[in-house]
């Protein structure tokens, strides 16, 4: 049920036709997980926090420094020196009081990273190495989680969305060898629009408006701005997908 | 005939570049395409060109042309071989970058 202060703080998006109380009410009790809130998980956060989602949990082991305030949106150069999460706790909170942050100063690994997410409806992996992203989907596939993995460079943004056991995984399209840079050149409105993107399959995928497009690769470019759209198919001998 | 290259993620740190307008003279293939930009660029973009998942039986091709996904039969039966037309935009990906 929505309070009558909730009807008013969502009422432009209540009456969007499919969308309406009852989805609103199931993102008031979902539950996600934003590991990273750098420019595209701290823009996922925010749109996330205003659609109203009940609980995010958000993770991060680093804190703000200068060189981020070319698109990390949730900070200000008065964080810079702080830990990103408790700033970002704090914008969130500030921008949404009727939900619920969780701000989690750590840093994510195999053993930590199941308890972590084992609760939440969706999660969005927004972390910065191949590693990583591999390393939440082999979790997220193990439980059964939808989650969608994202990609910035320049000013193009990727982002692939995964349903356990229907679409193709994260590990049916890459490997930990894949290239990447060391320090990843990028314009704040690539990572910013990737986030975007992002929150819109979270917000699809809890209320089942829309479709969620798991298993294909949407590739963004904000240069020459086009999109492309690429299916992934499923990896017979994928060592993570399950059989 | 003019083409036009769009690179992202790391074929835009091999060639320096975001985008380039690509003049040939005559017919064209992708492949042929892919060895003239690894004359220019190096060993490093063809390899890029062919990425194999570890757990793959095949390579992926990291190119669309005009946004379709090379990789796709129906669209493209010829694969590498399929002749290029004048004004086709190749994009060259994925993007692997830093979020």
């Amino acid at each position: 049920m929505l309070t009558a202060r909730e009807k008013d703080r969502y009422k432009r998006q209540l009456n969007i036709p499919q969308f309406g109380a009852e989805k609103q009410a199931r993102l008031k009790q979902s539950r996600v997980a934003v590991l990273g809130v750098g420019g595209v998980g701290g823009t996922a956060a925010l749109y996330l926090a205003a659609a109203g989602i009940g609980h995010m949990i958000v993770v991060d082991r680093d804190r703000v420094e200068t060189s981020n305030l070319n698109r990390q949106v949730l900070f200000t150069g008065c964080d810079v020196g702080f830990p990103k999460v408790r700033a970002a706790q704090q914008q969130l909170q500030s921008l949404n009081d009727a939900i619920k942050i969780e701000a989690v100063d750590i840093d994510i690994n195999k053993s930590n990273l199941s308890s972590i997410i084992c609760d939440c409806h969706y999660v969005l992996d927004c972390l910065d190495t191949n590693y990583m992203r591999l390393m939440v989907n082999r979790t997220c596939i193990k439980l059964d989680l939808p989650a969608s993995h994202a990609f910035a460079q320049d000013f193009s943004g990727e982002l692939f969305s995964v349903l356990p056991g229907e679409s193709a995984c994260l590990a049916c399209i890459m490997d930990e060898s894949f290239p990447e840079p060391e320090e990843t050149p990028v314009m704040g409105v690539a990572t910013g629009l990737v986030g975007v993107a992002m929150a819109a399959v979270a917000i699809r995928s809890l209320t089942g408006v829309g479709v969620i497009d798991a298993g294909y690769r949407h590739i963004y470019d904000l240069a020459f701005p086009e999109m492309v759209k690429i299916h992934a198919a499923k990896l017979p001998s994928c060592p993570v997908c399950p059989e | 005939m003019q083409l036009i290259a769009r690179y992202y993620g790391f074929f835009s740190t091999v060639t320096g570049k975001l985008s380039e307008e690509i003049k040939a003279t005559g017919d064209i293939t992708v492949n042929e395409l892919v060895e003239r930009q690894a004359r220019l660029y190096g060993f490093k973009f063809r390899d890029f060109c062919f990425i194999r998942p570890l757990y793959s039986q095949r390579d992926y091709i990291n190119i669309c042309i005009n946004t379709m996904d090379l990789n796709d039969p129906r669209k493209f039966p010829d694969g590498l071989d399929t002749s290029l037309n004048d004004g086709d935009t190749i994009s060259f990906g994925p993007i692997g970058g830093a979020a």
